[in-house]
């Protein structure tokens, strides 16, 4: 676009859109084989238009107001990390209030101490709702980790499987996480949280940070 | 303790490995369009570290939708993939301050964080989450990184659109999008031959100078 030889540069941009008709396309593949300045700005072009088709790709747009609402929520949740596990205890906790034959067992609080080289601290709590349980960790003086690493809380199944029960980010040094499971205590044995080093690998085979046994009420 | 307890050598630069090779194929344009906009990336993180809610927006605005087509794609969900957009940026609201340049690219923390939401939604969906069943749903991390770069540069080639006039989006909606030649363009816009080439010339070079601007490169 900022050089030229002369010949018209709407033509240039009309032959590597394809919109230039036949004869002026044919006349301008003579010029450009001895042109090299033309043959570079059609060549611009026409990456460009590749560009172009990159447009085509289907892509579903989020709608406009996403944007506000998203921005709401962020900012606002800044000083309550974890809010939706937390909600969501809240909301099974206020469940079992209502409906729940095992809500009358106690909730089991387990101390729990890191193992090394973790230097974490608190209890487990195990609280009975509907059916399932919540397991609810609280933990200070814990690695806050770098990005992307994330603590991952688990649970081992009686027939042996291991079953990710969901993921927790701490808040400065203290990590605060209910987790929800919507089968009974007695389907488990253990529940352990590990520190999975990078989010993006499927491996999860990070360190183990804390582990208890689950009560069987 | 150190954070250092949980970085395995190995797996953690087999990821890097993995992550720099894209971003180096993607800075000599190896690919037909790139987005490339690291120091603007670097200096909104900054911003966002100080809690600048007009940063926070500005990242949403480059990055939300690709994020969100990916996520659409994977869940089959807009609600979810809202869901999915929102962990990511607040992640990121949160975190600003953590991230280090010398780990990786901006992009590349949020693709991560991304395709990491995205799992975690797919596991709180399944009734019986297994690792088992998760991990056979993954796909290999490159595959997924593309995916959502390829949808990156489709949502800025958008973005770059839309900055046009409507003149020029519309001619070149004819012209390109839909073939039409100069003739037909003039009879359809209803002006002449010559006022259709030289607008077709500067929407693309608007287009051009948008791209630039957007850090799209072809």
């Amino acid at each position: 676009m900022t050089q030229t030889c002369g010949y018209a540069p709407q033509d240039l941009a009309a032959f590597a859109l394809g919109t230039l008709p036949d004869d002026a396309s044919a006349r301008l593949r003579t010029h450009l084989a001895g042109c090299e300045v033309c043959q570079g700005e059609v060549d611009t072009h026409l990456r460009y238009r590749q560009l172009l088709d990159r447009a085509r790709m289907p892509l579903e747009e989020p709608e406009p107001a996403m944007r506000t609402r998203i921005l709401a929520r962020v900012v606002r949740r800044r000083r309550a990390p974890l809010h939706i596990a937390a909600a969501t205890a809240a909301a099974a906790l206020a469940a079992v209030a209502i409906f729940s034959p095992v809500a009358d067992r106690a909730p089991v609080v387990i101390p729990v101490a890191a193992e090394a080289p973790f230097e974490a601290a608190g209890d487990v709590r195990f609280v009975p709702a509907g059916d399932g349980f919540v397991v609810e960790v609280r933990l200070t003086d814990v690695d806050p980790l770098e990005e992307p690493a994330v603590y991952e809380a688990w649970l081992y199944e009686d027939s042996g499987r291991i079953v990710s029960i969901g993921l927790a980010t701490p808040d400065g040094d203290l990590l605060d996480a209910a987790f929800t499971v919507t089968r009974p205590p007695n389907d488990f044995r253990a529940f352990w949280i590990t520190a999975e080093p990078d989010a993006v690998s499927p491996s999860h085979d990070g360190p183990t940070v804390v582990r208890t046994g689950v009560p069987q009420w | 303790m150190g954070a250092g307890a949980v970085h395995r050598p190995a797996m953690r630069k087999a990821a890097v490995r993995s992550i720099s090779r894209r971003e180096s194929s993607t800075t000599t344009g190896g690919r037909d369009g790139v987005v490339d906009r690291r120091q603007r990336d670097e200096d909104l993180l900054a911003a966002i570290s100080q809690h600048d809610e007009a940063a926070l927006a500005a990242l949403y605005d480059d990055y939300a939708a690709a994020l969100f087509g990916f996520a659409v794609r994977r869940l089959g969900d807009r609600s979810q993939a809202e869901l999915v957009v929102q962990d990511v940026f607040t992640r990121v609201w949160r975190n600003a301050r953590r991230y280090a340049t010398e780990r990786g690219s901006v992009r590349t923390w949020l693709f991560a964080v991304t395709r990491h939401a995205v799992i975690d939604r797919q596991r709180a969906r399944a009734r019986r989450p297994s690792l088992v069943a998760v991990t056979e749903e993954l796909q290999p991390v490159g595959d997924d990184y593309d995916e959502i770069d390829a949808m990156l540069v489709a949502s800025a080639v958008r973005a770059a659109l839309e900055q046009l006039s409507p003149a020029h989006r519309q001619v070149l909606q004819l012209a390109y999008f839909e073939g039409r030649s100069q003739a037909d363009i003039a009879a359809v816009l209803g002006v002449a031959v010559g006022t259709v080439k030289s607008r077709t010339y500067y929407a693309l070079r608007a287009f051009r100078l948008a791209c630039e601007e957007l850090g799209l490169q072809p």
